[in-house]
């Protein structure tokens, strides 16, 4: 039996020390607890015994930036009040999602709430690249006036614009990258053949065969154990010498030592980064030499917008987790495996609804 | 291992099954066709079969109680209203359906039925065919991409019909479907509203594309007609009992509506008397919405591909009842299930 909505707890464990990426206060995180009468906790404390007296007497968590020892999961999901955790960001790289489902925790994140900067930030550094940007803005500010350096620059239109991962963002970037009049084609084994002739995608068996065929390679997948270094020496070498590789992902998908000999070794014509595999990123790295290279400091996901509905997302999956319904972005979806059933999903403004708000 | 059986309950027993068997070649089956005459024999026929594969009807409590060795339940169609989904959960079969099969010629038809409303395509046959040259009978037009379009559900189907009419003919859209993710309707650029009848006052057509089930049996009835513009036209491409049908007769007759675009019926095949035949201002077709000469054999491949992944212990990418997972046991829990579409209200 799920509680009403006036009797639930909702404990916010915002980043340890430090303001972390989505800053320390909880106020907009708290809105959808708010707006259904429900309570909102702040967790204060600052020990693991701590933590297990505070998890029992809420129903769900608000991950956001505090970290999460799997060993916690023992007291919450089937083992407690507590059914879940609703993280804050985007990625989950951190989660150990195998024990939150033996324990039939309810993993959700803030799913999307990027999707328009992340994709826009690929298009800009894939833009940068394609045109030859850093070179020609560093020659011109220092006083050279040249076009020797222009060749090979390919046209776009007619180019042919690979990804891997088709979720949210990816799919985004190809509405973009159509709109440039460029064939698309991406591997993802999790879509499904008509999702990708929705998005005039054309779907390949293998990541190596996006790295042939593509004029730009651009990564939109999670980190975890299938992706870690999935783009490799192996991948550089297939992919054509003329080709860029963007990466507004995450660092650790990409082998950084290869990237950099393939970029030394003319394997591929250039590269743009927003991560990478340490951050922030050793001032020695020789990626950021390299005038073929455009770099950022990991920020594709931001916009106040985008941060705002981070924060007021992760706060109506609490509310849903709590009230028994599965969450809108559920991300260990095994777990259906080893908890009761519950009510679909369902948009915000129909859940106050239903509370009568 | 044994071979594990697949058992096709269809029309006839002499099918030569050749998408079926192409896409589990790889795998040890064999097929067993059966066409049951009764409940009794259907019951008979899913005993001890490891999947079923249904050409049409015979997915009752009975019959699915019956089937106490199977892991997957696979029909042909879209629409799986003739299945009892909760019996086959609490046995731990996994429904599948033909997701995506005619998904391109359903929101053709949507679109088709849309334009032709606008444009008065069957209102000006019969005109001319009546010997009457008078274009002013045809007016008002409206201007299509000034108006609104409403879907009702957001499916593969309703996605479709947004990027086709909403993109294509610039109309301003608006969706209804409390299961759909926000990031899905930003992706769209349409408008999501909370409330059906909202939907109903403020659409120039609403095209409804939902899945048949307790919640939406009748969900367009009385109340939802009295609310909808004088103008409106109102187009039903999915399933006839989505639409309470008295209800929809008396709007048109008493002129709360302009119009209606119908390819389903609440009683098919349609009876030769009911009214609807007889308006003007309704143009119909014999619930052939899904048909093409691709969705004939990709309805058969993709049945296949459903049962082939449960054979080979992965989650389908058309399982229809996701909560069946609590069912199943620690061993055989799906790996592929990490690739369920979430936010599609599953």
């Amino acid at each position: 039996m799920s509680p009403e909505a006036k009797d639930v707890r909702v404990l916010f464990l915002g980043p340890k020390g430090g303001s972390g990426a989505f800053g320390a206060d909880s106020e907009q995180q708290s809105k959808a607890a708010r707006d259904m009468g429900a309570e909102f906790v702040v967790y204060e404390g600052d020990s693991e015994g701590e933590l297990i007296e505070a998890l029992k007497d809420v129903d769900v968590a608000i991950n956001q930036g505090h970290g999460w020892d799997p060993k916690m999961f023992a007291h919450i999901g089937n083992n407690g009040r507590c059914k879940g955790l609703a993280s804050g960001g985007h990625g989950f790289d951190g989660m150990d999602l195998e024990a939150a489902v033996e324990n039939g925790a309810i993993l959700s994140n803030a799913a999307s709430f990027g999707t328009e900067e992340v994709s826009n930030q690929t298009m800009l550094h894939f833009l940068v690249c394609s045109r030859k940007f850093v070179l020609h803005d560093k020659l011109v500010k220092n006083g050279t006036w040249t076009r020797e350096h222009l060749a090979p620059m390919g046209h776009i239109s007619g180019e042919t614009f690979g990804i891997i991962g088709l979720g949210n963002i990816g799919r985004a970037v190809a509405r973009k990258a159509l709109a440039f009049g460029m064939k698309v084609i991406a591997y993802d084994p999790f879509v499904s053949s008509w999702d990708a002739k929705e998005y005039d995608v054309e779907i390949v068996g293998t990541p190596q065969e996006v790295a042939k065929r593509s004029d730009y390679v651009t990564l939109h997948t999670y980190l975890n154990d299938q992706t870690r270094h999935m783009v490799n020496a192996e991948f550089f070498r297939l992919m054509k010498p003329t080709a860029y590789l963007i990466n507004c992902s995450r660092g650790p998908v990409v082998d950084e030592k290869a990237l950099i000999a393939a970029l030394q070794n003319n394997e591929i014509a250039g590269a743009g980064l927003d991560v990478f595999e340490q951050e922030p990123v050793d001032p020695n790295n020789p990626l950021l030499k390299m005038d073929n290279v455009s770099v950022t400091n990991h920020y594709a996901s931001y916009s106040e917008l985008a941060f705002d509905r981070a924060k007021t997302q992760v706060g109506e999956e609490a509310m849903r987790i709590a009230l028994g319904h599965w969450p809108m972005s559920l991300i260990n979806p095994d777990v259906r495996s080893t908890v009761e059933p519950r009510k679909p999903a369902v948009s915000w403004e129909v859940m106050l609804a239903e509370q009568g708000k | 291992m044994a071979k594990q059986r697949v058992v096709v309950l269809g029309p006839t027993t002499d099918d030569p099954l050749h998408h079926e068997r192409a896409e589990m070649a790889d795998l040890d089956v064999e097929f067993i066709q059966e066409a049951p005459k009764s409940e009794g024999e259907a019951i008979e026929a899913v005993r001890g079969a490891d999947a079923i594969m249904m050409r049409g009807g015979w997915g009752t409590e009975q019959v699915i109680r019956a089937a106490d060795a199977a892991k997957v339940l696979a029909v042909y169609s879209h629409g799986f209203n003739h299945i009892d989904v909760e019996a086959a959960t609490d046995m731990g079969i996994i429904v599948t359906n033909g997701a995506g099969m005619c998904a391109e010629e359903v929101s053709n038809q949507a679109v088709t039925m849309t334009l032709a409303l606008n444009r008065q395509l069957v209102q000006s046959t019969l005109q001319l065919r009546a010997g009457d040259w008078d274009p002013s009978a045809l007016s008002p037009i409206g201007a299509i991409d000034e108006q609104t379009l409403g879907i009702i559900g957001f499916g593969n189907i309703g996605r479709q019909v947004a990027r086709k009419l909403g993109q294509g003919w610039r109309m301003d859209t608006l969706v209804y479907d409390p299961y759909v993710a926000p990031w899905i309707i930003s992706e769209y650029g349409v408008e999501q509203v909370f409330e059906l009848n909202d939907l109903c006052e403020r659409a120039d057509y609403i095209v409804v594309v939902v899945p048949l089930n307790t919640e939406t049996f009748h969900m367009v009835g009385k109340e939802q007609f009295d609310v909808m513009k004088k103008s409106a036209y109102y187009i039903n491409v999915c399933r006839g009992s989505v639409t309470d049908e008295p209800a929809m007769i008396d709007a048109l007759q008493q002129g709360k509506i302009r119009g209606a675009g119908l390819d389903v019926f609440e009683q098919e095949p349609v009876d030769p008397n009911n009214p609807l035949l007889q308006m003007e201002n309704v143009i119909t077709a014999p619930h052939s919405a899904g048909q093409s000469t691709r969705s004939a054999w990709l309805a058969r491949q993709r049945a296949s591909q459903q049962v082939a992944a449960v054979l080979r212990g992965e989650w389908p990418s058309a399982g229809q009842n996701p909560e069946v997972t609590s069912k199943l046991d620690e061993k055989s829990r799906m790996p592929g299930s990490a690739g369920l579409v979430t936010g599609h209200g599953e």
